[in-house]
């Protein structure tokens, strides 16, 4: 986009000098009524030209106002050099008005936005072009020649503005496209790297000594704990960007919970990571806010302090249970309040519950969404 | 040797982490029907070994890069009953490894009456359906993995739930022995797709079913 419009900027710049240098010619001549006029005109239209380029380099591209306004003045000069000129027409190095209004043209066919708008400028152009010849009396053949140019030159800048800012965005998407994948792409590996880096260590180290056995050699783990929380400690800084809370995150928070309070719950998300990064927010909190209800019951009743959570895709949605290995009860029995409350808030977001247990087989709660 | 005294198992432990080791064998010294027979690095090591083992518990990720499944499968091949054991749950990779004969698996935060009640069950000629590995077979999204009917999936489910098979049968409404059943089926057609007999033309067919690209150069 960028290169696109400096590409143009140079390219109406080199044609504006390449009219401009015969205009400087023009400076002294004896062919006008009034070479005074003659003179001003070809400084104003300099002067108004290098404080245009200067302006629109500056800028990078030409505002819209100053293509209309470039059209005003070639009209301007169509009219006063012709007048001026005194039956030296167009294309003669006398006249230099048409050269301008072609380069005004072109302008407009660059600098503003709106074809139909573009063309009421050429237009513009044009019908000056042709009454100051009429005016003049001048010659047909050079008039339809100059109004031919007028027409083209907007026409080919146009396109050639349109064609390569198109080109020149569908460039800048790919290469954002491209730079987007990698950086996606350096943050999976930096994810991996941190999970190999992991499972490893801290991962193998808590898992030995969560196991136990390891009485008789606390310096090797005092050691190897030292060492690690080093390591978790370089990765956090590393590590700043915190992903939204999905219902994974959720329920990670309440099983946390239930750790705190002394129970030991095994998580099962891989089922459906997908599905569970999708689920609507409102869903996401009924679910954790059953499961949570759920682990309570467990701890309050089952007689063992081990459960399991899973969550898994069920078909286009989820289901989610919370499973004990207690002492069960007889469904239909009462006295849980468990039914309840996890109904109630299964329902308020249109999922469904549902509890199997028996006494002295366990028990599960499967959370349904949709019902 | 004291170590083929009859009711006691022999196991050996294939893992490169020296602490794990250490904490198996000094536990395993409170278990008088467990005996560790040996250690090792790598499967390698074992096989030149030649120890005497009722029931191998194998490491799934070693460091010496070893691939999980072939690990077993050389396991098994020299007749040894294989419990594949991680901290970390690599679904894909857990999957493999029962297609390739594993009789088990179980994460390393089990305590150690249920590692050692799943020792027993190897040992006995059994298979060890933990939730884990309920939920690799779920989830086992690799071309040769087996076509799974909508009972034995749920049954599959239940027990990755953490449920045990009186419960699973249960929630499934079946009884105990049929949802026993269904379990025996999902390993039969593990073994059967594990198996090198395992032809290509089958394989092309399976593949084809699933839609995917039919890239079968390096099956067996």
């Amino acid at each position: 986009m960028v290169r696109a419009n400096r590409f143009i900027v140079i390219l109406l710049g080199l044609q504006r000098l390449s009219y401009l240098i015969p205009a400087t010619m023009t400076l002294g001549s004896a062919a006008y009524r009034t070479g005074a006029l003659n003179t001003a005109l070809v400084l104003a239209t300099i002067t108004a030209n290098v404080a245009t380029f200067v302006y629109v380099v500056r800028r990078g591209w030409f505002p819209q106002w100053l293509a209309w306004a470039d059209v005003g003045w070639a009209c301007l000069l169509t009219l006063l050099v012709s007048v001026n000129s005194a039956g030296a027409y167009d294309d003669s190095s006398v006249n230099w008005s048409g050269r301008m209004a072609q380069a005004a043209a072109a302008l407009a066919g660059a600098a503003i936005p709106r074809i139909a708008f573009a063309a009421l400028a050429v237009g513009a152009l044009m019908a000056t072009h042709l009454w100051a010849d009429v005016l003049g009396g001048g010659s047909w053949p050079g008039c339809l020649d100059c109004l031919n140019g007028i027409l083209w030159f907007a026409v080919i800048i146009g396109f050639a503005v349109r064609y390569l800012r198109r080109q020149g965005s569908e460039l800048d998407r790919l290469t954002a496209e491209r730079l987007a994948a990698q950086t996606k792409q350096a943050a999976a590996q930096a994810r991996l790297e941190h999970f190999r880096v992991l499972h490893d260590t801290v991962l193998a180290t808590l898992t030995v000594i969560g196991r136990g056995g390891l009485e008789h050699s606390p310096e090797q783990v005092r050691e190897r704990c030292a060492r690690e929380a080093d390591l978790v400690r370089r990765l956090m800084v590393s590590d700043e960007q915190a992903p939204p809370r999905t219902l994974t995150q959720r329920l990670g928070q309440v099983v946390e919970e239930a750790q705190a309070l002394g129970m030991r719950v095994h998580c099962h998300f891989n089922g459906a990571s997908d599905g569970a990064s999708d689920a609507p927010p409102g869903v996401a909190e009924a679910l954790a806010g059953a499961a949570q209800e759920a682990l309570n019951n467990v701890l309050l009743h089952s007689g063992v302090r081990t459960a399991w959570l899973t969550v898994a895709a069920n078909g286009d949605g989820l289901l989610v249970r919370i499973v004990d290995r207690g002492c069960g009860f007889e469904p239909g029995a009462g006295g849980f309040g468990l039914s309840f409350s996890v109904a109630e808030r299964m329902r308020a977001v249109g999922g469904t519950s549902r509890v199997s247990s028996a006494p002295g087989d366990g028990t599960c709660v499967e959370l349904s969404w949709p019902a | 040797m004291a170590g083929l005294n009859a009711g006691v198992i022999n196991l050996a432990v294939v893992d490169d982490d020296r602490m794990l080791l250490d904490g198996l064998a000094s536990w395993l010294a409170g278990d008088p029907g467990l005996r560790l027979a040996g250690t090792y690095g790598g499967v390698e090591e074992l096989l030149a070994d030649r120890t005497p083992a009722d029931v191998v518990l194998l490491d799934l990720v070693l460091r010496d890069g070893t691939d999980a499944a072939d690990n077993v499968t050389r396991l098994v091949e020299a007749g040894l009953r294989v419990l594949v054991i991680s901290v970390w749950l690599n679904l894909p990779q857990v999957a493999a490894t029962f297609a390739a004969g594993a009789r088990g698996y179980l994460t390393k935060d089990h305590d150690l009456p249920e590692l050692a009640s799943a020792v027993r069950t190897v040992a006995s000629g059994g298979t060890v359906y933990s939730p884990e590995l309920a939920l690799a077979c779920l989830n086992d999204t690799r071309p040769q993995r087996p076509r799974l009917s909508t009972r034995e999936r749920e049954v599959l489910l239940a027990y990755a739930s953490g449920m045990t098979l009186n419960a699973a049968a249960r929630h499934v409404g079946v009884r105990p022995e049929t949802a026993k059943t269904y379990l025996d089926r999902v390993k039969a057609k593990y073994q059967a797709v594990g198996r090198p007999t395992y032809t290509k033309d089958q394989l092309a067919q399976r593949v084809r079913e699933d839609g995917m690209s039919p890239v079968i150069g390096d099956m067996p």
